[in-house]
């Protein structure tokens, strides 16, 4: 019963998130709710930006664990799911471990190392986090090839609103990452079930910390005929002899049903104290803990050290166009650390990973590629869905005064540009652009693109509709930092007043240039 | 059924005769048509959904354009993600009651779309008239993948000799096309004509290759049975997105017709602009798509 309750939750839980990544909801409440589930990022976007609507949830899951265990990773993690989906094919080929010894050191470092970097604003930490990594995995190969199994059905599906995009892996570093990533976590688990949590993750770290510490436990109290089917069913291997190893247990339940002798119970027991293994002297506690603080401080140090000579890598000004609101390369590499949901909730999917254009500080953070799409002026879903702020959140109206590039024309004789070069009508860029930076200008018998270049926001929607398939005589160059440009208004014009409200635009208003204007033919 | 050597000669000449009178009642019919009911329809001063109306009964009702069991198409304007306040995409309350005067008329089933040039569920939300067509019981579907057109090729055509249309346009038995009248600053006029680009695929061939030409060839594939101008509000400049409320006009006007170079001529001055200096009207008129001389047409002008 436990073991299928929580299946349909990470179920559940796997569907949000794919919903999330897919860009499926867009409402800010629900994207904040699904964010403020993961520590690290949620924590990470409180030190940027001061406390999160959902902060409550982010406690929550942090005080569950404190009374019931690593109920995150057991139920709702996205990265637990895909290694019990590769633990449960290894048992079923009999590949799986059945009793391994937990070595901690390595997640210890890492803890050290990434609550440093969280602290210190660097973005370092994703590396190890899972959510980022599942943002990789999901981004780069899990929605490109669930696109890739749906294109048969493309021309049905594709005239309803769910819409299938072309195969559109990018065979660069990322997707390569994301696919190494999957076959470790996936195989990894038919071997070692779990490892990724109990070996690597910071989060975990936390959660075992405090379910280490915490009321709940799960004891062996009785009598224990050694039929060792606790074991068999634990999905984290952390049961030896029905002794409970509470430092790898991710508290499924699943082994309390399991026991036929009603030996493994669930306790809430307030003395800390009483539960010690036997083999401990009385000062090894004071020793372990000197252990493990050394080790999170070589973690700390080595944080620390990484950033610097990240910083001594980092590029100043960006190589590549930034999301809106990312403000500048330094500001945003510092912050985000390529979980890539904006790249996978993006409509018009313009933003992709980038690779080495911005040194190793830029490896894999988003960039916009206009080949692709464009930044579509009346969305802010990057920003709404950005779960650590890397990306600042900024309302409609405000993102689209947002230089995030900037425009470069060239009319000149040599140019491709299609007026200038056969004398033939065209017109796509300044049809396309949505501040009024780009406008036509009569020319002899055509008309000519023209700039307007303080109202360009950069958004590449020019350089893409351009015809001109090769050096196109229009297109967006990076920024070094995205300032606020002025609205356009035609000055010269009086204001003909027409109603800004949709609804009353079909009915004269009274008062309101009531004049019949007369037919000219 | 037996059929003698008898009853086929009788049925034989009583075909030629239904014939031959079916040709001549056509050629009565014509002439009775240019007599009795207008060429063109243009109707000013009333909401847009008003004067589609009273422009509509006044070409003879939609029962002309649209027979019991037909399915039909309606071709408005949603390729910019703007408010309908914005003018850049047609009323959707001139969308709604064209769907419902087109069911009204028999049609078996009526649809919405348009190849958006920005992020198709932006345009078709924003605009209004997902939600006013599907309202008025219109089937609204994107058009923004390569699967729903099909390659077709005109043989007249110099320039578009192949393009790749939509489907629907293409299958469906009346197009009513449903323009609203804006700057644009390559073609100078966005309006029936125009209109047009958006049931096609591959539009950068059309900006790369000759945009007047493309726009004047197009109706060479399929004509739209019906075609209604929205000059209600007016983009004047900075089209055909527009910037802001100054590029527009309140003209109040709407025209209905099946001429679509006759009626861009007529849109053209409500634009205060030259027909004859909108390139692809002449082209058009000399490919035989409709006539530029709207002084020998007869126009019923209403006022509401």
């Amino acid at each position: 019963m436990t073991k299928y309750l929580r299946k349909v939750y990470q179920l559940l839980f796997f569907s949000f998130t794919a919903a999330i990544f897919s860009g499926a909801i867009e409402n800010q409440g629900m994207i904040d709710f699904y964010n403020s589930f993961h520590i690290f990022p949620a924590v990470s976007n409180i030190a940027a930006h001061g406390v999160q609507p959902f902060w409550p949830v982010t406690l929550l899951v942090l005080a569950c664990s404190l009374f019931i265990g690593r109920f995150y990773c057991s139920f709702l993690c996205p990265v637990g799911f895909l290694q019990d989906l590769g633990s449960a094919l290894g048992k079923k080929m009999k590949t799986a471990a059945t009793s391994v010894k937990s070595r901690r050191i390595l997640s210890l470092f890492i803890i050290g190392y990434c609550a440093c970097a969280v602290l210190s604003e660097s973005s370092l930490w994703g590396w190890f986090d899972h959510f980022t990594n599942f943002g990789r995995i999901y981004n780069n190969l899990v929605r490109p090839s669930f696109n890739g199994l749906l294109l048969p059905f493309a021309s049905i599906l594709n005239k309803t609103s769910f819409q299938i995009d072309e195969l559109s892996f990018i065979f660069k570093f990322d997707f390569f990452y994301a696919l190494a990533l999957f076959l470790a976590l996936f195989i990894g688990s038919m071997y070692r079930p779990r490892w990724f949590c109990i070996l690597l993750c910071p989060s975990g770290v936390i959660f075992s910390f405090l379910f280490n510490n915490s009321f709940f436990k799960i004891i062996k109290d009785g009598k224990c005929p050694a039929c060792h089917k606790c074991e068999k069913c634990c999905p984290a291997l952390s049961i030896n002899d029905g002794a409970v190893d509470r430092q790898t247990c991710v508290t499924c339940l699943e082994c309390i049903p399991a026991c036929p002798f009603g030996t493994i119970k669930g306790r809430i027991a307030f003395d800390l104290k009483n539960e010690k293994p036997d083999d401990q002297k009385l000062n090894a506690p004071r020793r372990k803990f000197i252990e493990k603080t050394a080790i999170a401080a070589i973690g700390i140090t080595a944080a620390g050290f990484s950033e610097k000579l990240n910083a001594f890598t980092g590029a100043t000004g960006s190589k590549t166009i930034l999301p809106p609101g990312a403000v500048s390369a330094e500001a945003f590499f510092s912050k985000c650390t390529a979980c890539h949901l904006c790249a996978s909730s993006c409509p018009t999917k313009v933003i992709i990973p980038s690779f080495l254009e911005n040194g190793f500080h830029g490896l894999s953070k988003p960039k916009l590629d206009f080949s692709r799409g464009y930044c579509s002026y009346e969305c802010n879903l990057c920003q709404t869905v950005c779960p650590n702020g890397a990306i600042n959140r900024h309302d409609i109206n405000i993102k689209q005064m947002i230089r995030i590039g900037e425009v470069s024309l060239d009319t000149s004789p040599k140019s491709n540009c299609m007026p200038v070069k056969e004398g033939k009508d065209c017109g796509a860029c300044a049809e396309h652009c949505p501040t009024g930076a780009v406008y036509m200008k009569r020319k002899g018998d055509v008309f000519i693109p023209e700039l307007r270049k303080k109202y360009c926001i950069g958004c590449g929607i020019c350089e893409h509709a351009c015809p001109i398939s090769e050096n196109k005589p229009i297109f967006v160059k990076p920024v070094g930092a995205q300032k606020m440009v002025p609205l356009f208004k035609d000055a010269k014009d009086k204001d003909i007043p027409v109603s800004k409200n949709p609804q009353s635009r079909n009915t004269p208003e009274p008062g309101v240039n009531n004049k019949i204007e007369e037919f000219p033919f | 059924m037996k059929i003698s050597r008898r009853d086929f000669i009788k049925m034989g000449i009583g075909a030629g005769i239904a014939l031959t009178c079916g040709n001549f009642a056509d050629a009565l019919f014509a002439e009775e048509k240019k007599s009795a009911t207008a060429d063109m329809v243009a109707i000013r001063n009333g909401n847009a959904a008003q004067m589609f109306e009273a422009g509509i009964r006044e070409l003879g009702g939609m029962s002309r354009f649209v027979k019991s069991g037909q399915i039909v198409v309606v071709k408005p304007n949603i390729g910019w993600a703007k408010n309908p306040a914005d003018g850049a995409t047609t009323s959707p309350d001139l969308v709604a009651k064209i769907i419902e005067h087109a069911y009204k008329a028999g049609a078996k089933k009526v649809y919405v779309f348009d190849n958006t040039c920005n992020e198709w569920s932006k345009c078709y939300n924003l605009s209004g008239i997902e939600k006013a067509s599907k309202d008025a019981k219109a089937s609204v579907s994107p058009a923004n993948k390569k699967e729903s057109y099909k390659k077709k090729s005109a043989e007249k055509a110099k320039i578009l000799k192949n393009a790749e249309v939509h489907e629907l346009y293409l299958e469906a038995d009346v197009i009513i096309n449903v323009p609203i009248l804006k700057h644009h600053g390559g073609a100078q006029m966005t309006s029936t004509l125009k209109n047009l680009m958006g049931v096609v695929w591959d539009r950068k061939f059309w900006h790369g290759n000759g945009l007047h030409e493309c726009i004047a060839e197009f109706p060479l594939y399929r004509k739209p049975e019906l075609n209604i101008i929205d000059a209600y509000s007016v983009m004047l400049k900075n089209g055909p997105r527009g910037t802001s409320a100054s590029d527009l006009a309140l003209k109040r006007m709407q025209i209905i017709g099946t001429d679509m170079v006759a009626m861009d001529t007529a849109a053209a001055k409500i634009m205060e602009l030259d027909p004859a200096k909108i390139a692809y009207l002449p082209l058009a008129e000399k490919l035989g798509i409709g006539t530029m001389a709207i002084d020998k047409l007869t126009i019923n002008k209403v006022t509401l």
